[in-house]
């Protein structure tokens, strides 16, 4: 029996669900395996009968809260997928200003979602069995980790930083070049792309295991940056990490 | 045989190697230097620095195919072994010196088929160095500022022209037919022992101090050192640069990738190395070098005494990539600057 999959959306920009679209070539070939049953931005039907729910998006409302543990009531394996969900995403960065100041200046009015909450992580809310990383997700991680579950294999993400794929590439690092980067602390497996296109990396995968954040902040801050300026690099999408800076 | 090129006519050689083989050479890139594969002679540098990565992962790429497996039936596993004929072109010294290295260590049984079918087809073009090329070097500490052998041709700018060192039969093939190598005279090889001269005014300057002879045998006394390697695996981010850098470094793991019909599927192998925390991670979640210092340490041992030991020579052949691409500035010289003065202090 193909198992049965539902893609659940909370506060995001919904690219990550775009990205699953976006395996265009992938997915006719898929569907012979797996079988969606309410997703979204793809379909008009709303399955109940899903036994794998992907995750994306934060938790920044109360009443999402109550949506996500009834989706964790009924899926056997929860994964939360993209940098929202796993890391709270660029919406963490409300938490860091006073609750509701910043409705008038994104809404022009504060009657709007009234009952918004500091944003919260999807593993904050319900227990998660895994993540896929990114902002956005990368569809060939997404791939894989349907083709581990029906094969039985646990997906395994790299646990190795950016720079291993950047440096790989024979790109010139932006680092060395006096300017600021987050991949030597952040998770690879997006094939450096922001680097390679002369981005810094901004750490939208999440920190790798034992990340030495302070090294980093002492090269950053050789490199012309203040305390405030990399604590402000870093609240981008690990704002919700445990990090001392 | 030796032979000499008129240094405007390069172009033209170059465009005669494009018509039988891929021909790789030192590109320029934002004020730095890369191996690529050319299309036209114009894109290659003869005079450039050390490269952000070394030739030889020409001869070792990154996510190389190893295997074809069938997942319906797994006897049907085929390994995957196939090279295009490639000259690797300009090559300097260390990075040759490198490639002889690894040619040894990768023949070692059971031997690396995958390297050792791309070696066979490559043909390398090797290109003096007249003096140090960047900064943070340690070639001409170790020798390997000269290259003797691992090459079927070898260029050395004499002043407008190139004297030409024919090595193998492969180079006499390139250098023979079109006219535009001539054989070298008596004149031609007085500039280029005059070239030589000025190389040996060139390289003068040491980057450790002390005898190097004596190197392995101090880190060896140095093994618990803390203040060296703890000092340095505080500032160590473990983000791999100077592994994935190193033209020594040879490490790799071995990654499946199905299709998506799920039928078929391959093996590749990606660059890997010991500075990476998850390395040496094994069954049951042990890691048998857990801090960044045994890491550091490690790669310094694996270099300067354990390749050492095993080959008769150091892995480390001072091009410098590790040093110049460590955000963290960890420097292989210093390093070995400080076993060194602790071992003149010891005595």
């Amino acid at each position: 029996m193909k198992p049965k999959i539902g893609v659940f959306s909370f506060t995001s920009c919904e690219g990550c669900q775009l990205q699953i679209l976006n395996l265009e070539d992938e997915l006719p070939i898929l569907l012979g395996q797996i079988e969606f049953v309410n997703f979204r931005e793809a379909m008009s039907e709303k399955g109940e009968d899903y036994e794998i729910a992907f995750i994306e998006g934060s938790i920044t409302r109360e009443s999402e809260i109550e949506e996500l543990k009834k989706i964790r009531e009924k899926a056997r394996i929860l994964i939360a997928f993209g940098a929202c969900a796993h890391l709270g995403g660029v919406n963490n960065l409300k938490n860091f200003h006073p609750q509701g100041s910043w409705l008038p200046s994104v809404y022009g009015r504060t009657d709007l979602f009234s009952d918004t909450i500091p944003t919260k992580r999807v593993k904050d809310v319900v227990p998660v069995e895994f993540v896929i990383p990114g902002c956005p997700i990368d569809k060939k991680e997404f791939l894989r980790f349907i083709q581990g579950l029906l094969l039985n294999i646990q997906p395994r993400l790299p646990d190795f930083p950016v720079c291993v794929e950047c440096r790989s590439k024979g790109n010139i690092c932006l680092v060395e070049e006096g300017k600021w980067c987050l991949g030597s602390v952040t998770r690879a497996g997006c094939d450096a792309i922001c680097p390679t296109y002369r981005e810094a990396c901004a750490g939208c995968r999440g920190f790798v295991e034992e990340a030495n954040i302070e090294s980093l902040c002492n090269i950053l801050m050789q490199n012309g940056l203040s305390k405030e300026e990399i604590r402000d690099k870093f609240r981008l999408f690990n704002g919700l990490e445990p990090i001392d800076l | 045989m030796d032979v000499t090129i008129q240094s405007n006519d390069v172009d033209r050689f170059i465009r005669g190697l494009l018509l039988y083989y891929d021909v790789i050479a030192p590109v320029a890139r934002d004020g730095r230097f890369v191996f690529e594969r050319i299309d036209d002679p114009s894109m290659a540098s003869l005079k450039y620095d050390t490269t952000l990565l070394p030739p030889i992962k020409w001869i070792y790429p990154n996510n190389e195919i190893l295997l074809e497996f069938d997942l319906k039936d797994i006897t049907k596993t085929e390994v995957v072994a196939q090279s295009r004929k490639q000259v690797l072109t300009f090559v300097h010294p260390c990075d040759i010196n490198a490639i002889n290295l690894m040619d040894e260590v990768l023949a070692e049984e059971p031997s690396d088929v995958n390297y050792l079918t791309r070696r066979q087809s490559t043909l390398i073009i090797g290109y003096e160095c007249l003096g140090p090329c960047r900064e943070n070097i340690l070639c001409f500490d170790k020798g390997y500022h000269i290259a003797y052998r691992g090459f079927d041709l070898f260029f050395t700018d004499i002043g407008g022209r190139y004297y030409v060192h024919v090595a193998t039969d492969a180079g006499r093939a390139m250098v023979e037919g079109d006219g535009i190598f001539k054989k070298a005279a008596y004149d031609d090889w007085k500039d280029l022992m005059r070239a030589r001269a000025e190389r040996k005014k060139g390289f003068n300057k040491k980057a450790v101090e002390g005898d190097i002879g004596m190197l392995s045998h101090f880190l060896k006394e140095a093994y618990n050192a803390d203040e060296i390697w703890e000092a340095e695996g505080r500032k160590c981010l473990s983000c791999g640069a100077c592994i994935i850098v190193c033209p020594t470094c040879y490490c790799f793991d071995a990654v499946d990738e199905v299709c998506p019909d799920m039928e078929k599927g391959v093996r590749y192998r990606r660059w890997d190395g010991c500075q990476l925390r998850g390395f040496c991670k094994v069954a049951g979640g042990e890691n048998f070098r857990k801090s960044a210092a045994e890491r550091v340490r490690h790669r310094v041992f694996k270099k300067e005494v354990y390749l050492k030991k095993r080959f008769g020579r150091s892995g480390c052949v001072g091009c410098g990539r590790c040093i110049d691409s460590c955000i963290a500035k960890i420097s292989i010289i210093d390093i070995f600057n400080r076993v060194m003065e602790r071992a003149r202090r010891n005595v």
